[in-house]
């Protein structure tokens, strides 16, 4: 078997258990076919996501069904204005021994697992929201002066209502930059609400079956990585990072007027990452820059920071990344 | 996975590289064209500027001839071929210059195959891993992927690039216009500037001695009616005798008769080489009674002119004689020589004393300046001379002659009455006398302040008892929450966008005062 036949197999292979996958969330999700790439892709590449939408769109649901899918360790934390870093870290708590005494021992706290669903993450306080800065960035939580590394895969997706902010403290950048993809999660179509009802108002319960691992997210995520990237895809990648950073060369006047800040390298990972698992799901070896393209959106969506003249015209992160992808063109591309 | 093999059999990678050298080479071809008709549109979009270039050099050409040899040296038909058939040339330059700059890439050459035909940047992906020593896994699956796209690619025929229109637009016809206002301005002044620059008279310092008979030949020529310059000339010295009668025939009488009473008219066939030397030394004489400078200097220049008119004369004495009763009739009016007398109270003895050396010439010299005489009115006519019917302005150093009355020479510089018309700085100091204080109310003199000691007198105060506030007896009601309502924040965002909108206004209407 040559190393092109062994590449194409282990190809074939991602492709087969993403299809698994996105088969069994369909079975609970309805619609939302996007956001379940979208989570799905994120997850494939070693991604976090960010959720957004009104309530009683089936973000939850969807994290939900997807564990269960994966057969992970699954674990929800529903964020609240009170509750403290400890509260998802863990801690130590008094208990009684064996003996009859009492002992320090280590709680874990729910933040020690695969999957993590972080709901309503914007309830909590800033203080609260940044415990997840390094188990997100470093796979790893520290509490005193004990480190617990974190067992691959390490998932965290997080949902944020956009309504209602009164009583929200919104995410740090260095929060929302350590997301891979921003999800937009809309209503869904006519079609889709017969199915929703058919669903759930009947007698019948859903099943989903598990169809992966733990393992074999880890051996697909090693595939995403070792899929080709020319040079041009990934100076497109960079062009494109460098133009949501406004006063740069490459920026477009739009971004240097309403943006206050760009993506940061991460945006360049998140973009290659993205658009190798594009590829893959496309048949292809190499990362293109229609792959690039197709990830830009919700890899950078979030990476921009607007400021105030973007809001009092009501210009959004989405329109500034539109119109980077309309200014910059792919290396050696013919204006024809 | 295995790395840093080579890429699938010998055979197949040859195939592949032939492939990709057949797609590069036909790319480079239909990028060549594509980049040769780019290369000429940019060119064609400079092409009414350029068209400005021609007319603009011919009409400062042809301006240049009018004080200087003209610096143009093609005729009108040759201007007009020149500046249409120029502007193109350069265009063609330019274009051939655009088009060599351009250089066609390998790699743009695969991206045209995978942009136009779907391709996802395979062969472009191929090509980059099949010029490296060692592919890994799925860099060889990359390029094996791409052959049969190679073969399509190969097999397909690529549409034609699409290449900008021409830019015809309107705003670019008003150059075309202008450049066609140009040249025919060059062209007019061309067929008039280069006579009066090419005249040998007003180049300085030719010597009246050196004009030979060719060079009057050759002016005689230019004379002649199919020249436009000549027929002006000639209406203009047509009308000079009538203009000439109107302003003052009486005058003519009245200096004819006091200046020579010997009267001569036999001298008038005198030649005109002696005509011109009376005249020159003339006016050294005017110059040696101490004529003002401002006279002999306005004096200078009609003696330039008196040169043509006199070969004229030679060459054509029928016309001459045609003429001359009735230029006699209005020569005096405004002439230099009363203007001399006119100067100013101090100069008139100089003035006497020239008026008895043109007696003491006589009348071999009377009618040169007859002819000189006319050459000035004609001037005058011409240009005015208001300098010359005003007195020079009293500009001595000295500011002690301040005195309130009137100097009727002022000539209106230096403001009322005698003060301050001196030069220098003395020149820049108002010469209007202002008063040096305004007249004001007194201010209230000295402000005395007195302080007295006195002791603090103390005041007793009625002492308050302190009551309870009572218990609350119903609820407090809604507190408002401390961030803004939605409707409060509207009212912020409306109100900041009615500033900038307000501020977006303003800069637009200043904008164009600034650049005024």
């Amino acid at each position: 078997m040559s190393s092109a036949d062994e590449a194409r197999a282990r190809a074939d292979e991602f492709k087969t258990v993403f299809a698994k996958v996105k088969t069994e969330v369909a079975k609970m999700v309805v619609g939302q076919e996007q956001v379940v790439d979208g989570v799905l892709t994120a997850m494939m590449a070693g991604g976090h996501v960010l959720l957004e939408g009104v309530p009683g769109l089936g973000k939850t649901l969807l994290v939900r069904s997807l564990s269960q899918a994966v057969s992970l360790q699954f674990s929800r934390i529903q964020f609240t204005p009170d509750m403290m870093p400890a509260d998802i870290q863990g801690t130590m708590v008094l208990t009684e021994a064996e003996g009859g005494g009492h002992q320090l021992t280590f709680q874990q706290g729910p933040l020690i697992a695969n999957l993590i669903l972080a709901d309503e993450i914007n309830r909590a306080t800033p203080k609260t929201q940044s415990a997840l800065l390094e188990a997100m960035q470093e796979k790893q939580v520290t509490v005193g002066r004990r480190t617990i590394h974190l067992e691959e895969p390490y998932c965290v997706m997080a949902t944020q209502n956009p309504v209602e902010q009164e009583g929200t403290y919104p995410l740090p950048e260095a929060q929302l930059d350590r997301f891979l993809f921003k999800l937009i999660v809309g209503y869904p179509a006519e079609s889709e609400y017969h199915a929703i009802l058919d669903r759930t108002t009947g007698v019948g319960d859903v099943d989903i079956q598990p169809v992966t691992d733990g393992e074999e997210i880890n051996n697909l995520r090693t595939t995403v990585r070792s899929v080709a990237e020319p040079e041009a895809a990934r100076a497109f990648a960079i062009r494109l990072v460098m133009a949501t950073q406004p006063g740069g060369d490459s920026a477009p006047a739009s971004v240097s007027e309403c943006a206050s800040l760009g993506s940061s390298p991460r945006g360049v990972q998140g973009l290659i990452l993205a658009g190798k698992v594009q590829a893959l799901l496309d048949d292809r070896f190499a990362v293109s820059a229609d792959d690039i393209r197709a990830v830009a959106l919700p890899v950078l969506r979030h990476r921009i920071l607007l400021n105030f003249r973007a809001q009092a015209n009501n210009v959004s992160s989405d329109e500034l990344v539109e119109d980077v992808l309309k200014t910059v063109t792919p290396p050696h591309a013919v204006a024809a | 996975m295995t790395e840093g093999r080579a890429s699938g059999t010998p055979n197949e990678n040859v195939s592949m590289r032939h492939h990709l050298e057949e797609i590069v080479s036909r790319g480079r071809q239909k990028l060549r064209a594509w980049a040769a008709k780019e290369a000429l549109r940019a060119a064609f979009s400079r092409l009414f500027l350029v068209s400005l270039g021609v007319p603009c050099l011919a009409l400062a050409g042809n301006l240049v001839g009018f004080v200087a040899p003209p610096l143009w040296p093609f005729g009108d038909v040759a201007t007009v071929v020149i500046a249409l058939a120029a502007p193109f040339l350069v265009v063609a330059a330019i274009a051939l210059a655009l088009f060599l700059r351009e250089k066609v890439d390998r790699r743009v050459c695969l991206a045209l195959y995978d942009q136009v035909l779907g391709f996802k940047g395979r062969l472009q992906a191929a090509d980059e891993f099949m010029a490296r020593e060692s592919q890994s896994a799925f860099q060889q699956a990359a390029i094996e992927d791409a052959v049969p796209y190679a073969r399509q690619a190969l097999a397909a025929q690529l549409p034609a690039l699409r290449t900008s229109p021409l830019p015809l637009h309107g705003g670019r016809w008003p150059l075309a216009l202008l450049s066609v206002a140009i040249l025919a301005l060059a062209v007019l002044i061309g067929g008039v500037a280069p006579e009066v620059g090419a005249s040998p008279l007003v180049v300085p310092g030719e010597p009246l001695a050196r004009l030979s008979a060719a060079d009057e030949d050759s002016v005689e020529e230019e004379a002649e009616p199919p020249r436009p310059k000549s027929a002006s000339r000639r209406t203009l010295r047509d009308r000079r005798p009538a203009s000439l009668g109107e302003s003052g025939p009486k005058d003519d009488t009245r200096e004819r008769g006091s200046r020579s009473d010997t009267g001569t008219g036999d001298s008038r066939s005198s030649s005109a080489s002696e005509n011109a030397a009376a005249s020159l030394a003339r006016q050294a004489g005017r110059a040696a009674a101490g004529a003002s400078g401002e006279g002999t200097a306005q004096m200078s220049e009609p003696r330039e002119r008196s040169d043509k008119p006199n070969r004229e004369n030679e060459s054509n004495p029928q016309e001459t004689k045609e003429q001359r009763p009735e230029t006699s009739k209005g020569v005096a009016g405004g002439s230099g020589r009363s203007t001399g007398s006119r100067t100013s109270t101090s100069d008139q003895p100089a003035a006497d004393d020239k008026a008895r050396n043109d007696e003491a010439e006589g009348d071999s010299t009377d009618d040169a300046e007859d002819e000189e005489d006319e050459e000035q009115k004609g001037a005058s006519t011409q240009r005015p001379v208001l300098n010359q019917r005003k007195a020079a302005v009293d500009r001595s150093l000295s500011p002690s002659g301040i005195s309130d009355q009137e100097n009727p020479d002022a000539n209106g510089r230096g403001g009322r009455g005698g003060l301050k018309k001196t030069r220098g700085v003395a020149a820049m100091l108002l010469g209007v006398p202002m008063p040096d204080h305004l007249r004001g109310k007194s201010n209230p003199g000295r402000v005395k302040v007195q302080r007295e000691r006195a002791d603090p007198d103390p005041k007793t105060a009625v002492p308050d008892d302190a009551t309870g506030r009572g218990s609350r007896s119903k609820p407090i009601g809604y507190l408002p929450h401390p961030t803004l309502e939605p409707w409060m924040r509207e009212t912020i965002r409306s109100y900041f966008l009615a500033e900038r909108r307000a501020d977006d206004a303003s800069q637009s209407q200043s904008t164009p005062s600034t650049t005024n």
